[in-house]
């Protein structure tokens, strides 16, 4: 796929993902005052959390991916010329 | 009286059958095969390897889930006619045979594959076994959120079968089946309420209420649909994947949103339609799995 194409499909998708993921927390708090005890509340915010990280990490990752890291050396001094 | 007896003189080798769950076994061989011919061409050895490999500890897993759960199985509809609650089998011959199953297929797996598969197949035993079955199912409404990464492994072992190791094209497919989780195990969960409360587990809808649990179905279903399409950007897959993943999300969103325009509404509203999308999602992932090792081989 082109470039410019898969980044644009990159943010399209990224944006419904990190959308989905939010309003997935929102109900998951609304559902918590449904019936979770007081005591367990912050045991399931981690629970809801750890999805929530491992996305923003796996976007990171395709983002990097898709970007693979280039460095110019044109444009670095030679240290030997110190 | 006639189904007791029947029941009761049921052979060893069915009951053994039953332990391994041998339906629910056969997706995830799929969700294991088809990453196979998407990372290369598996020769016929390591594909059966990993196949009887793969069918051993899932099924390990499985019996070690009856073992856990034998005191809730035999109050619930859908699991009182299993050889532990039906008394079929003792308790400690599940665990025995549970056991048995991991082990053979940890050995199989390490010797005849490679080391990271064997790893990787016995994470998901112990995720199931352990993680799932003996501390999140009664214990969180997230239970089927967070227990999903133990059914999702197969893409893994899969993966490491034909490579070694695992990759970020591994883990966007270990994230599709996870994420596939929640909105097909709650279609089912909804129409099982009773039985759940019955046996005091704390399923989404028992514990967040059925509005809730079928907002959060939804939101699933478009993070699903999206994940699916994440391998296109980093060229994992081209045209074919990308016309089938379209098309079986296209068809996944319709019947959830079905279920989420009757979310306020009674049982008899939401019922159908969540048995539909149960239904469509076990055929959903087949196909995309499918769909995948096919654009590879085209």
């Amino acid at each position: 796929m082109a470039t410019q194409l898969a980044d644009i499909l990159f943010v399209i998708l990224a944006a419904a993902i990190v959308v989905s993921q939010a309003l997935i927390l929102r109900s998951t708090a609304r559902g918590m005052r449904h019936g979770i005890p007081g005591d367990r509340v912050a045991l399931e915010w981690a629970y809801a959390i750890i999805p929530a990280v491992a996305l923003a990490a796996l976007l990171v990752a395709t983002w990097a991916a898709m970007h693979p890291a280039t460095v110019d050396v044109r444009g670095v001094a030679p240290v030997a010329g110190l | 009286m006639t189904t007791e007896t029947a029941s009761q003189s049921r052979p060893l080798a069915a009951d053994l059958l039953t332990l391994t769950k041998p339906r629910i076994i056969s997706l995830l061989l799929v969700t294991t095969a088809m990453p196979m011919y998407a990372a290369g061409s598996p020769d016929l050895f390591t594909l059966l390897v990993v196949m009887a490999g793969g069918y051993l500890m899932a099924g390990g897993a499985n019996a070690m889930n009856m073992y856990f759960d034998r005191d809730i199985d035999g109050v619930m509809s859908r699991t009182h006619t299993r050889p532990l609650p039906s008394g079929r089998m003792a308790p400690k011959a599940v665990l025995a045979f549970g056991i048995a199953c991991a082990t053979a297929a940890t050995f199989m797996l390490g010797h005849l594959v490679n080391a990271m598969t064997a790893t990787l197949a016995l994470a998901g035993f112990y995720g199931y076994a352990f993680v799932y079955t003996r501390w999140l199912k009664r214990t969180t409404p997230q239970n089927i959120v967070l227990g999903g990464a133990a059914g999702a492994f197969p893409p893994l072992v899969g993966w490491a079968a034909m490579t070694g190791g695992v990759d970020l094209r591994s883990i966007i497919l270990f994230l599709i089946v996870f994420y596939w989780t929640p909105p097909h195990f709650w279609a089912l969960a909804l129409n099982k309420q009773v039985d759940y409360g019955r046996a005091g587990i704390p399923m989404a809808p028992n514990a967040w209420g059925t509005r809730e649990t079928i907002d959060q179905m939804w939101w699933y279903s478009v993070l699903l649909a999206a994940l699916t399409l994440l391998p296109v950007c980093i060229g994992m897959f081209g045209i074919t994947y990308l016309g089938a993943t379209l098309l079986l999300n296209a068809i996944f969103l319709h019947y959830a949103w079905r279920v989420k325009r009757h979310r306020d509404a009674d049982k008899p509203a939401w019922s159908a339609p969540a048995w539909t999308l149960y239904k469509y999602s076990l055929l959903y992932l087949a196909l995309l799995f499918a769909a995948m090792a096919v654009d590879r081989h085209l």
